[in-house]
């Protein structure tokens, strides 16, 4: 029971997918849509807090042992709160003035900072790979070099070639190499997909 | 198309077209192709149930390097932290990261060491939990499961690169293990990974991080050599005999570009035009 | 409430919390603990709050209106896996965890995700001999072989049953070299995206939050 149930569930949602996309046939279509689909995505809405019972179960407990560091998962604790009653009991939810504001000025403030980190890192990391000096990262550092210059009007002015050269590069190297590792992930997802429709890979259910 | 294919996919236009999907082209071909690659897989599942022999699988350095850094990890007394990648239920990569967690799981609890997971998905969050959960029970230390170390800390793609690298730097992470699907903040767990002094083993699908994996990782697998991890790590029996399957339909793959390439040589510099190899995969 | 939350006060909180968040750059510290801490409470809210607004509550209050009461019983499945914080019934947690599998499993194995697979098949496809207006241009039959034998060397890097031996061998090593130089050019072409980012930022700290820019 706590085995076969899960499997079954797994093989036969799976399998009606499988033959939906496989024929032509509007009626079984919609019915998969407004049933199967739905079930999918208000059975993953309705658990989605999960998570966050998660984070405040741990952060919860860091408060009430004062472990180190307690005074950061009051922050935590306190952000989350905030947003989360407001956005539940606010007229206009997460689209009131209000709400917008605290959500601009925290989560969208902090995504565009980290994401601009990145600016930092991919120089410190090409200063690395550059130190490598293995055969490998030196073609992937001169190729990575050619295609950066050759994207600004620096590398214009220092030869017209440069452009040519990204281009050339992007066509005959960047698109067959991408084309012949998605081949390949291709079939490594329809391997795994099978795996896990067919039960033969279910780590999730071994206890 | 060559008027002779094309002869005989107007004859069999009409069978397929009432009732088999396609957008535009490879209705049948993708169908024919997707009906053989699972009758193959589960005949070889099933023949590697027996005592049959089923070809080997080749060494895959990367995946080596997991059970090295776990290892080396143990040594220092410090702690393992595993992403399952940012994406959902919906990406294989997510899916193929499972595998590799239990196997992870397994030896963390094996050697009595400790695992941080980390999670960006609410519905990957109570998965990758059995998983811990079931590899301890399997290791016969199902009490020394803490279900505080498998952590959900939030859906914002960088909330969440932000809050592993807290972890990272204040847990005191000896080794990082990223398995899954990964997007721009790929590089700022490995390079942020790198200054806190972790080494990292990387693996994802996806053809845009990879290159930033490459670069900052001390261990990174390419491409599908994801999906091949979990049955390389476990060695186990069947599931190594999916990963021949997949290696038919590659050696299938190799044929057909050789076989189509000679082919639009031999068309193109005779001044012809077409290519039967292509209209045959065209077919309907 | 809104005299308080003004742009200038917003201004400032953001202009904090995006100092706080560089902080990381110099190593890890207070500050960024406070920004990172706060960042990821509010966010983490913020996904269960539009799921709720979004999903949840719409399908609640649309029940009576259009009679969909089947929907409580996909709402309570999705309920079960709250089962996972109590463990003797935590495999109860299992079954929509199952549907979410086979649901998700099935799109990545699907005749659809093989349409695509063959189409980049035939693409990879080209004649050596390649001929404009009926004559031979060497040019393009090079970069045609060069594009044939790195699809070719990079999908034999990727044979795992097969050893790398012989000819085999030459054309995996072929395949990783020309991966390294693919990837290099990806990486190459990302860096200016970067860069704007950083000028994003800043102009945000120097403009919106200081004046200083015109």
């Amino acid at each position: 029971m706590r085995r076969t149930l899960p499997a079954a569930i797994t093989l036969i949602a799976g399998l009606i997918v499988i033959i939906k996309d496989i024929f032509i046939s509007p009626g079984f279509n919609q019915l998969v849509q407004d049933y199967l689909v739905r079930s999918v995505a208000l059975s993953s809405a309705t658990a989605v807090a999960l998570g966050g019972l998660s984070l405040l179960r741990v952060h919860g407990r860091r408060v009430s042992r004062r472990r180190e560091g307690w005074y950061n998962s009051v922050i935590l604790i306190g952000g989350f709160a905030l947003l989360f009653f407001l956005g539940i009991l606010l007229d206009g939810g997460h689209n009131s003035d209000t709400y917008q504001w605290f959500y601009q000025n925290t989560a969208v403030t902090g995504s565009s900072t980290v994401f601009s980190l990145l600016c930092f890192y991919i120089g410190s990391a090409a200063y690395r790979a550059f130190r490598a000096r293995s055969v490998e990262a030196g073609a992937l550092l001169v190729s990575a070099t050619i295609v950066m210059l050759g994207a600004t009007s620096i590398g214009a002015a220092i030869t017209p070639m440069l452009p040519e050269a990204k281009t050339w590069i992007m066509d005959y190297f960047n698109t067959p190499v991408i084309r012949g590792v998605a081949l390949g992930v291709s079939l490594g997802s329809f391997a795994q997909g099978a795996r896990n429709l067919f039960g033969i890979e279910r780590g999730y259910m071994a206890e | 198309m060559t008027p002779f294919m094309q002869n005989i996919s107007d004859a069999i236009r009409p069978i397929f077209e009432s009732w088999l999907y396609t957008s535009g082209d490879f209705g049948l071909t993708s169908t024919v192709f997707l009906v053989l690659f699972v009758i193959l897989l589960l005949t070889m599942v099933q023949r590697s149930r027996t005592a049959a022999a089923i070809p080997k699988v080749r060494r895959i350095a990367g995946l080596d390097a997991v059970d090295e850094v776990v290892g080396r990890a143990t040594e220092m007394g410090r702690p393992v932290l595993y992403s399952p990648g940012i994406g959902a239920l919906s990406s294989s990569d997510t899916l193929a990261s499972f595998n590799v967690l239990g196997h992870v799981a397994k030896l963390i609890a094996k050697y009595d060491a400790r695992l941080i997971v980390a999670n960006r998905n609410a519905n990957v969050q109570p998965v990758t939990e059995s998983v811990v959960r079931a590899a301890y029970y399997e290791q016969g230390k199902p009490d020394a499961y803490r279900d505080d170390d498998v952590r959900f800390l939030t859906s914002d793609q960088f909330g969440y690169a932000a809050g592993v690298v807290g972890i990272m730097n204040r847990e005191g992470v000896a080794a990082l293990v990223l398995f899954g699907l990964f997007y721009a903040e790929s590089l700022v767990f490995a390079e942020a990974g790198n200054i806190a002094g972790a080494i990292q083993v990387a693996a994802t699908s996806s053809t845009s991080q990879t290159p930033f994996f490459v670069v900052a990782c001390d261990y990174t697998l390419i491409g599908e050599e994801i999906f091949v991890a979990g049955a390389y790590l476990g060695q186990d029996r069947q599931r190594l005999a999916t990963i021949v399957v997949q290696d038919w339909f590659k050696q299938w793959t190799v044929a057909m570009i050789v076989l189509g390439t000679l082919v639009a040589t031999f068309v193109s510099a005779s001044g012809g035009s077409g290519n039967f190899i292509i209209d045959l995969l065209k077919l309907y | 409430m809104e005299a308080i939350l003004t742009p200038t006060l917003g201004n400032w909180l953001s202009a904090l919390i995006t100092l706080m968040l560089f902080s990381i750059l110099y190593k890890e510290n207070p500050f960024y603990r406070i920004a990172e801490h706060l960042y990821v409470g509010a966010s983490a809210a913020h996904g269960i709050v539009t799921t709720w607004n979004n999903t949840v509550k719409p399908a609640l209050t649309d029940m009576p209106k259009y009679g969909t009461w089947w929907e409580i019983l996909p709402m309570l499945l999705g309920l079960m896996i709250y089962f996972n914080f109590y463990r003797p019934y935590a495999w109860l947690a299992r079954i929509p965890m199952a549907l979410w599998i086979g649901y998700n499993a099935a799109l990545v194995l699907s005749a659809r995700q093989v349409i695509p697979f063959l189409n980049q098949l035939t693409m990879a496809i080209k004649p050596l001999v390649a001929m404009t207006n009926g004559s031979f241009d060497l040019a393009q039959s090079i970069n045609n072989i060069l594009f044939v034998s790195i699809v070719l060397g990079v999908l034999t890097y990727f044979l795992f049953t097969v050893e790398h031996k012989g000819v085999f061998k030459y054309a995996a090593d072929w395949g990783r070299i020309a991966i390294m130089i693919g990837f290099g050019a990806s990486f190459g072409n990302t860096v200016m995206a970067r860069i704007s980012l950083l000028i994003g930022r800043l102009d945000f700290l120097f403009g919106d939050w200081l004046g200083l820019l015109g």
